[in-house]
């Protein structure tokens, strides 16, 4: 228990200097904890903040979803297929690379102002660094390993469950972590561009009546969910499945 | 006709010739222990006929028909490494259950050989917490588990200390005495060979071949520091100087 005191003494640290900033600050355009707290509250309470910041889990869950398990297959293929490897390269780099503003209006663009382009447009800039991180496993993958399963003719779904993707299982969760941090950055980005629901929105909106405390609440709320989601699945799940390692 | 009948006519690495006419059977319930220089292809030998290696110039029959047939498992088959290659996140009993059958009695057949095999305390620990000789223990039990008509051991017991190396190979005896595989057992220690096998069949340096194939005389239980073995080592020694030329470096 004494890592989750150390962890909130920090964020508690965090917090203190925010508030002794804004207390010398006394500025309008940085607001003290305490009032984006409650601000925080009131939106909540008036049940705009639950439903926006539903909206764009929702998003972030599908499109984390689809950038995961396509770019775990294509990464698994690229990392045992040299050729495949080769002839993707290229498409990789350029998808790396892509700024995600780009990908985001062209999906607008040619798929309309729909979720379904939305969602898509996020995965699309996720699944390159998915393909890079998984294909890093596959390429040390332990033929030894494999060699047992073939030698004593193991049924391949119990090769692939038991033997192959445990040895990927780092590189999954490194993906899985880095995917959650990039995909809610870009998902806030989509929803600004052509959505008219979400924090993403939210954060416009107020942004032109200059409302920030407002954003602030809406950031801290997300913040908020995104500590939970890595605290109480991500964390345990990799404690869960690393556990051998004694 | 013998039940397996192994004639491998090349077995080639790029362009190297590695294994070159070989050929030799064995009968159902045998011991036999392949030896020869170091590199001499004899894991390469076990590969062949596990079926993880299917790119050579010859046949392996079983039973008269060919061990490895396209789509189809062949007769139960055993295989231990010169490493334990468990799988490091699966506990001692779940490595062992993992080649097994989806049969009923799984688990209670699993638990049994481990308990013979005197891990009975060690059935949920990771391979991480196992030692050497253990983990050699677990990977007997898992060869076993699939009640094997042919049990393939490349070195198995290669860098234990003594005693370590001693039990396993009196527990392997009692296994294979109750089940009676047919075993090809591959090591470089003569001593080793001398003390397990019905039969030792000398390899050539490569490309291999065999160049001799030896009934042991002595009768079971054999002592690997045993002065028969020491004797019968001398003796071959004297008789094939040439052959066993390779295998000088290992007295």
């Amino acid at each position: 228990m004494s890592s989750w005191w150390l962890r909130g003494t920090s964020l508690l640290g965090i917090a203190l200097l925010w508030a002794l900033a804004a207390w010398i600050a006394a500025s309008p355009v940085l607001p003290s904890p305490l009032a984006v707290l409650i601000n925080a509250w009131q939106h909540a309470l008036s049940g705009e903040l639950p439903y926006h910041l539903s909206t764009t889990l929702g998003r972030v869950l599908v499109s984390f979803l689809l950038a995961m398990g396509i770019g775990t297959a294509i990464g698994i293929l690229m990392g045992r297929y040299r050729k495949l490897d080769v002839a993707l390269d290229g498409a990789l780099v350029l998808g790396l690379n892509l700024p995600a503003l780009v990908t985001v209006i062209l999906c607008y663009i040619w798929f309309g102002l729909t979720d379904v382009a939305a969602v898509l447009a996020v995965a699309l800039n996720k699944i390159p660094t998915v393909v890079v991180t998984v294909r890093e496993g596959a390429r040390a993958v332990n033929t030894e390993l494999l060699d047992v399963a073939r030698a004593y003719r193991l049924p391949a779904l119990r090769t692939l469950c038991k033997v192959y993707l445990p040895q990927l299982y780092p590189y999954l969760m490194a993906a899985a972590r880095n995917g959650l941090a990039l995909i809610w950055k870009i998902v806030l980005v989509v929803e600004l561009l052509g959505r008219s629901n979400g924090v993403g929105f939210q954060l416009y909106s107020y942004y032109q009546f200059f409302d920030i405390t407002a954003i602030l609440a809406y950031t801290l709320a997300f913040a908020t969910v995104i500590l939970l989601i890595e605290g109480l699945v991500m964390r345990p799940l990799d404690r869960h499945l690393t556990r051998w390692r004694g | 006709m013998r039940d397996l009948d192994i004639r491998i006519h090349a077995k080639r690495f790029a362009s190297r010739l590695v294994l070159h006419e070989l050929g030799f059977g064995a009968d159902d319930g045998e011991f036999l222990a392949l030896v020869g220089p170091s590199g001499t292809g004899k894991s390469t030998l076990l590969h062949l006929i596990g079926g993880l290696d299917d790119d050579f110039e010859g046949s392996i029959h079983w039973g008269g028909a060919p061990l490895h047939r396209p789509g189809e498992a062949p007769e139960r088959l055993g295989m231990m490494f010169q490493e334990p290659r468990l799988m490091p996140w699966l506990n001692a009993l779940d490595n062992v259950r993992l080649v097994q059958a989806g049969s009923t009695d799984g688990e209670g057949r699993a638990m049994a050989l481990l308990h013979e095999v005197g891990l009975g305390d060690a059935i949920d620990a990771w391979p991480a917490q196992l030692s050497g000789g253990m983990l050699r223990r677990v990977a007997l039990a898992r060869a076993f588990v699939v009640a094997p008509r042919l049990l393939l051991m490349d070195e198995p017991f290669v860098s234990l200390d003594m005693p370590t190396g001693n039990r396993l190979r009196d527990l392997l005896l009692d296994l294979w005495q109750r089940d009676r595989p047919l075993v090809l057992f591959v090591t470089h220690d003569l001593r080793e060979a001398l003390t397990l096998a019905d039969r030792v069949l000398f390899l050539s340096s490569p490309p291999a071949r065999v160049v001799l194939d030896y009934h042991v005389p002595l009768p079971r239980p054999r002592r690997l520091e045993g002065s028969e073995i020491a004797a019968l080592q001398e003796r071959l020694f004297e008789r094939h100087p040439d052959l066993l030329s390779g295998m000088l470096e290992v007295r």
